[in-house]
């Protein structure tokens, strides 16, 4: 066990020996202060941030490739001998990742929806209508996206799609909520 | 030191048609609410604004429009510059090296230039020509998008307008939309690594019949066509075949099947044909 009594690795006292104080080539300050600066007033605030849907997304696509890897169980189950009942627990659990990722997404972009819905005043009626167009764009292919998981619930492509829709919707609100908020 | 006192003696508002040497490093924010923005990137340090105030502060250069006319600004090419128009819109000529243009209402317009591009636009549309970027990014909501002559890495997306994409040099494009149609005219080189989305508009690609690509479709009720040679195969139901939400997907391989271009839509449509073809 080592103490501060111990004897120094040489390699490490050379080291050690070579350490200088030295001032920084410019002031630094400025550039971190900046960085470190509360964000502009025009950037939306989330109780669950967009990262955090996102996440959601993320572990429920992974939950899924984990499900495809124990949907294949029964072929190897059948080739060792596993009993295939030992992965039903799996198999019926996993497809709540992508119930929880839609949800999520769907709380999001409630609040960012809401937090449009304040700011939303301020724009002209032209803009108004035109991010309404686009809205309803974006509620139309969630919509399809929705109704194509919902008919087929273990198509994993159907899920991603769906959890990518949201998230654009999600992505496109934010982006113009904080910007309408900045002018 | 030097670099303070300049800050200090350039930190309050300065009028109209300001000339001043930008120190090296310093970043620039430009604003307007209703005026339009005319940017060019120029050599050299300086910087001339038409039509705005400027205050110099901690290595950070603000400008806001606060004349009749547009506000026209010149920026050395070095500058990381962000432009926030509110209801103008945004001319750039020969673009900085990074720059952001945030616009809400404006068209915004980009010609030549080359570096990092990264613009989000509300309602107006986007063009960009001759810029030689490392990499662009656009996010039009619901005005059109073309980009003309251009190249770098290329991630776009619109929601409810075309996006169009002429002779674009690059290795790397992402091109999506909701609702819009996607156009693509050009040649894709062998090493290119491109993917297209659509949920329900159509895809168009005009490209040489030397196209050397494989190309993978994937969808749940769009359809696919192509007049330039190709072999297609596995267009397949994934599940129930009979099922219209089953889904589907095909391989078409072109030439040797070097590019890889990857397309999906909804219920979009995507043709495949000659460049200069009708």
């Amino acid at each position: 066990m080592a103490t501060d009594h111990d004897e120094l690795d040489p390699r490490l006292r050379e080291a050690i020996s070579g350490l200088r104080d030295r001032e920084p080539d410019s002031d630094l300050w400025p550039g971190i202060s900046r960085r470190i600066a509360p964000p502009r007033p025009g950037t939306i605030q989330l109780r669950w941030p967009i990262a955090a849907a996102a996440a959601v997304a993320l572990v429920a696509g992974s939950a899924v490739v984990t499900r495809q890897l124990v949907q294949s169980g029964p072929v190897a189950a059948r080739e060792t001998g596993t009993p295939i009942a030992s992965h039903a627990g799996s198999v019926t659990v996993l497809p709540a990742g992508f119930d929880l990722a839609t949800a999520s997404l769907s709380d999001a972009i409630a609040q960012v929806e809401d937090a449009f819905a304040e700011v939303a005043p301020s724009l002209d009626s032209a803009t108004r209508a035109s991010i309404a167009g686009a809205i309803r764009t974006l509620d139309a292919a969630i919509a399809d996206a929705s109704a194509r998981a919902g008919a087929a619930p273990d198509d994993i492509d159907a899920a991603r799609y769906l959890t990518r829709t949201m998230q654009r919707k999600l992505r496109v609100l934010q982006s113009v909520t904080t910007l309408t908020r900045a002018t | 030191m030097l670099l303070t006192l300049l800050a200090l003696t350039t930190a309050t508002m300065t009028p109209s048609d300001t000339t001043l040497r930008l120190p090296r490093g310093t970043e620039v924010t430009i604003e307007s609410m209703a005026q339009s923005i005319h940017l060019t990137g120029t050599t050299g340090d300086r910087v001339t604004i038409v039509n705005g105030a400027a205050s110099l502060d901690d290595g950070h250069l603000s400008v806001e429009a606060n004349g009749s006319g547009a506000l026209e600004v010149s920026v050395p090419a070095w500058a990381v510059t962000t432009i926030e128009a509110t209801l103008g819109s945004v001319e750039v000529r020969d673009a900085p090296a990074e720059l952001t243009i945030e616009a809400m209402t404006g068209n915004v317009t980009v010609t030549g230039g080359r570096g990092r591009l990264d613009i989000f636009a509300t309602s107006g549309s986007v063009t960009i020509t001759a810029y030689r970027g490392g990499r662009i990014d656009v996010e039009a909501v619901t005005g059109t998008l073309e980009i003309r002559d251009a190249g770098g890495d290329l991630d776009v997306e619109t929601v409810s307008s075309a996006i169009r994409l002429t002779r674009v040099r690059s290795a790397s494009v992402t091109a999506s939309t909701t609702a819009g149609a996607i156009a693509w005219e050009g040649a894709i080189p062998a090493d290119a690594r491109y993917r297209f989305e659509s949920h329900s508009g159509s895809i168009g690609l005009a490209v040489p019949p030397t196209l050397d690509a494989r190309l993978r479709f994937s969808t749940v009720r769009g359809s696919f066509g192509t007049t330039v040679p190709a072999q297609t195969t596995g267009e397949r139901g994934r599940g129930d075949p009979d099922a219209v939400e089953g889904g589907r997907e095909l391989v078409a391989t072109y030439g040797g099947g070097s590019a890889s271009i990857e397309i999906e839509t909804f219920d979009g449509s995507v043709r495949v044909g000659p460049l200069g073809g009708s």
